[in-house]
């Protein structure tokens, strides 16, 4: 039924702790995780390796302001015969046994998150309100949700009665030489042009004391390191994966732009 | 150092190296006398004088600086004991210090030789003196390529580099640099600590290096980093603005004959002073409790083309041409769209002679109304919802005054400079100032909070009623345009004449109420 979403070919995923192990006995445990973290730190990529470290499909529901209850759960549809039922993707999610991913879940209203709350307690099951029908949730399911603490603390939060269904892991960006191992690999530059984009990473996250929002992801430090495997010289590929979607501020642009520089042979 | 100049300065340390610390400029070089050279200590970083461009090609100089500072403050050892040293040893063990922060540096960052590199001048020549041969020195040991003839020179090259592992070492500065000043001693050239300038240009004067240096630094009356900001805003200060001339005229209702005055009252506007503001500790709960402002209105849009549930009568009306084979309407669905209305603020502060009393907790009235008011511009502005404060005064009825120390589209940080900068005086010609905060409302819901020490006074005025006849007056009138007034007493004693102006149950005394924020919100 979900054959489409199980991920056939191993995710790369370099672990930093004890988390595999720590998220593989939550699985087994059937207790609902948070991850939380930095945007680009590898949240998402994380769940893709348990989940085929696992077997279970992996159904991904990217929260927004705008999602509703029946975004999550379904909804019913008008065809020639008459209404028919269309599950939404938790409700196949907790059918057929997947992992349901919930990613930036502060971005969804609060309203629409209470569906998940009796699938996160004892009587794991979803009662569709509007068709009435209840759906025990299959053994093999298992609610994951993410988001970012780091710029959504003053605005949104999840609500406590939320919260204190899961168990969380915090997720960090990873320490220069894991981080730089983990760039080389994805982005298939050497191991020294790695660490020169550690650095420049680095240099952006100290920038957050200066008045930038957020420091450069993993992410975005792959991205460069994929433009320059392409060819682009190490300051242009920092310049348009790096300084350029980071910050509009002259003065934060210009800063990076010199840490950049100091990091060019 | 412009504002901005300075911001970008701090970030690029930051960038570079990581680190922060104050920075500020020297005072302008006296006529005549030597360069001036960036220079840092425990107390901060001081650049030489000259404004700080708004570009970053224009400030190479800075740029070079602030890295070499920073390879200091990242590589450093703490400072040299002078002991017996000569001067020429100790410009020479300094100028190997410089020499080992910076080759340590570009182990990290190769890229900012490229940086100083321009900076060295020094070219082989026949003239030895101490002066030429230390830059000549300096370069050779940045730039892999400088190929200098000088014995002197060849042997600090050899020295510095035969052991690179040694740079960590603490004492390797000092070891070398003694050699290397027992060298230029056995020469006769002769060195005059007097005259001596570090060089090249980026090269701070070594002032953050050497023990002595510390207490000759201590004595100096240059400005000390952070200064700047502070004689800016004084100045700021000092510049009287015109006033504005603009009059407003407004009703006043006059209990006795029940009835209202036409164009009673006189309201005009002043520029508000700003000085340097106190810093106010945030109120951790005061954010969340504020968000209640912002309010989610739920609206059921029908008809729609997607939507969460089926619309009912559309599904029926479908029916009808789904059966007789033709295509039915598409929109069937209804949604339900949450808008968050932003309730906008405005507060009303009153800035009258009687504020100058001493609050019951310490300090004065205003001071109180200060903070409150500072905790509110910025928990709003964190919360993005709109806020404006007014403070108002008065001397009789062709003289009230409203300033506005924070407009709907002024910046925040003008906000508390202004609040700094209001001082108590007057009277409180209430119902005038209500009814000038109220015209500057939006249409629609909106929340005016009035911060005031009591009863409302003037000195036309001896019936004490009817000045808070008129203010209750004024009030209504806004709560029929669907403004929400509340009365923040700033003494209990003065609770009374607000409770009639603004009803008993929308008044609440601000002075030790530790809910103050959360019973706004639930009044509101």
């Amino acid at each position: 039924m979900l054959a489409d979403y199980l991920i056939r070919h191993e995710p790369y995923y370099h672990p930093v702790g004890d988390e595999v192990a720590l998220f593989a006995a939550a699985c087994a445990a059937r207790l609902p995780m948070i991850l939380k973290g930095p945007t680009g730190c590898g949240k998402t990529r994380f769940l893709e390796h348990m989940a085929w470290r696992l077997r279970r499909p992996l159904v991904t529901i990217a929260c927004h302001e705008d999602m509703s209850a029946p975004d999550l759960v379904g909804r019913w549809l008008l065809d020639a015969g008459g209404t028919v039922w269309h599950d939404g993707p938790l409700t196949r999610a907790v059918r057929h046994g997947a992992l349901c991913y919930l990613d930036e879940v502060v971005e969804a209203r609060s309203d629409t998150l209470v569906a998940i709350h009796p699938l996160t307690d004892a009587r794991r099951m979803l009662p569709l309100e509007r068709s009435g029908e209840v759906v025990p949730a299959h053994p093999d399911f298992l609610l994951v949700v993410s988001y970012n603490p780091g710029y959504q603390a003053l605005q949104k939060d999840l609500k406590e009665s939320t919260k204190q269904r899961f168990g969380a892991l915090a997720f960090t960006y990873p320490e220069p030489d894991a981080e730089a191992a983990i760039v080389a690999h994805e982005s298939g530059v050497d191991e020294i042009c790695a660490r020169r984009l550690v650095r420049v990473g680095a240099a952006s996250r100290a920038l957050v004391a200066e008045g930038l929002t957020e420091g450069a992801s993993t992410r975005m430090l792959i991205h460069a390191g994929r433009l320059i495997a392409g060819g682009i010289g190490f300051a242009s590929a920092c310049a348009l994966a790096v300084a350029t979607p980071l910050t509009d501020d002259p003065a934060l642009r210009d800063a990076l732009a010199a840490a950049v520089a100091a990091q060019v042979p | 150092m412009s504002r901005e100049g300075e911001r970008r300065r701090a970030a690029l340390l930051r960038a570079v190296w990581g680190r922060a610390r104050p920075l500020a400029t020297l005072p302008p070089p006296e006529p005549g006398g030597p360069p001036q050279r960036p220079s840092f200590d425990e107390d901060g970083i001081r650049l030489p004088h000259g404004p700080a461009p708004a570009r970053a090609a224009d400030d190479r100089l800075a740029e070079a600086s602030l890295a070499h500072i920073g390879a200091h403050l990242a590589h450093g050892v703490g400072r040299f004991a002078a002991g017996t040293l000569r001067p020429a040893q100790v410009a020479l063990v300094s100028l190997i210090e410089d020499a080992r922060v910076e080759a340590l540096a570009l182990r990290e960052r190769p890229g900012l030789r490229r940086l100083w590199l321009p900076f060295h001048a020094a070219e082989p020549g026949i003239l030895r003196t101490a002066p030429a041969l230390m830059a000549r020195l300096s370069r050779a040991l940045l730039d892999p390529d400088a190929d200098d003839p000088d014995a002197f020179v060849a042997r600090g090259r050899t020295l510095f580099f035969a052991d690179p592992a040694a740079w960590t070492d603490p004492g390797f500065s000092r070891r070398v640099g003694d050699r290397l000043g027992n060298d230029l001693g056995q020469m006769r050239v002769p060195f005059s600590p007097r005259s001596y300038l570090v060089e090249p240009a980026y090269r701070d004067d070594h002032a953050g290096l050497w023990e002595q240096a510390e207490r000759e630094a201590a004595s100096r009356t240059e400005p000390r980093p952070g200064d700047s900001a502070a004689t800016a805003r004084a100045a700021k200060a000092e510049t009287q603005p015109e006033p504005t001339v603009r009059i407003w005229r407004y009703p006043e209702w006059d209990h006795r004959i029940r009835c209202a005055r036409p164009d009673w009252a006189s309201v005009h506007e002043e520029e508000p002073p700003a000085s340097a503001a106190p810093p106010v500790p945030p109120d951790p709960h005061l954010d969340r409790t504020l968000r209640l402002l912002r309010r989610p209105r739920a609206i059921k849009l029908k008809r729609q083309l997607d939507g969460d549930d089926l619309d009912l009568a559309a599904a029926i009306d479908a029916i009808v041409p789904l059966r007789s084979g033709r295509r039915p309407e598409p929109r069937l669905y209804t949604r339900i769209q949450h808008r968050a209305v932003s309730v906008p603020v405005l507060l009303l502060m009153d800035a009258s002679l009687s504020t100058a009393d001493p609050a019951p907790g310490g300090g004065r009235l205003i001071d109180a109304a200060r903070e409150i008011a500072q905790l509110l511009v910025d928990s709003l502005r964190r919360l993005h919802l709109p806020l404006a404060v007014m403070a108002f005064r008065s001397a009789g009825r062709h003289d009230v005054r409203a300033t506005w120390i924070k407009r709907w589209t002024d910046s925040p940080d003008i906000a508390a400079e202004r609040l700094a900068a209001l001082e108590p005086g007057g009277s409180t010609r209430l119902g005038a100032a209500l009814r000038h905060a109220g015209r500057a409302l939006p249409p629609g819901p909106s929340l005016m909070l009035v911060l005031t020490d009591g009863e409302p006074s003037d000195i036309d005025i001896h019936d004490p009623a009817y000045l808070v006849a008129d203010a209750r007056e004024a009030r209504s009138t806004l709560t029929r345009q669907g403004v929400v007034v509340l009365g923040l007493a700033l003494a209990q004693a003065q609770l009374g004449a607000l409770a009639r102006i603004c009803t008993p149950a929308r008044c609440i005394v601000v002075r030790d109420d530790p809910h103050l924020w959360r019973r706004i919100t639930h009044v509101f």
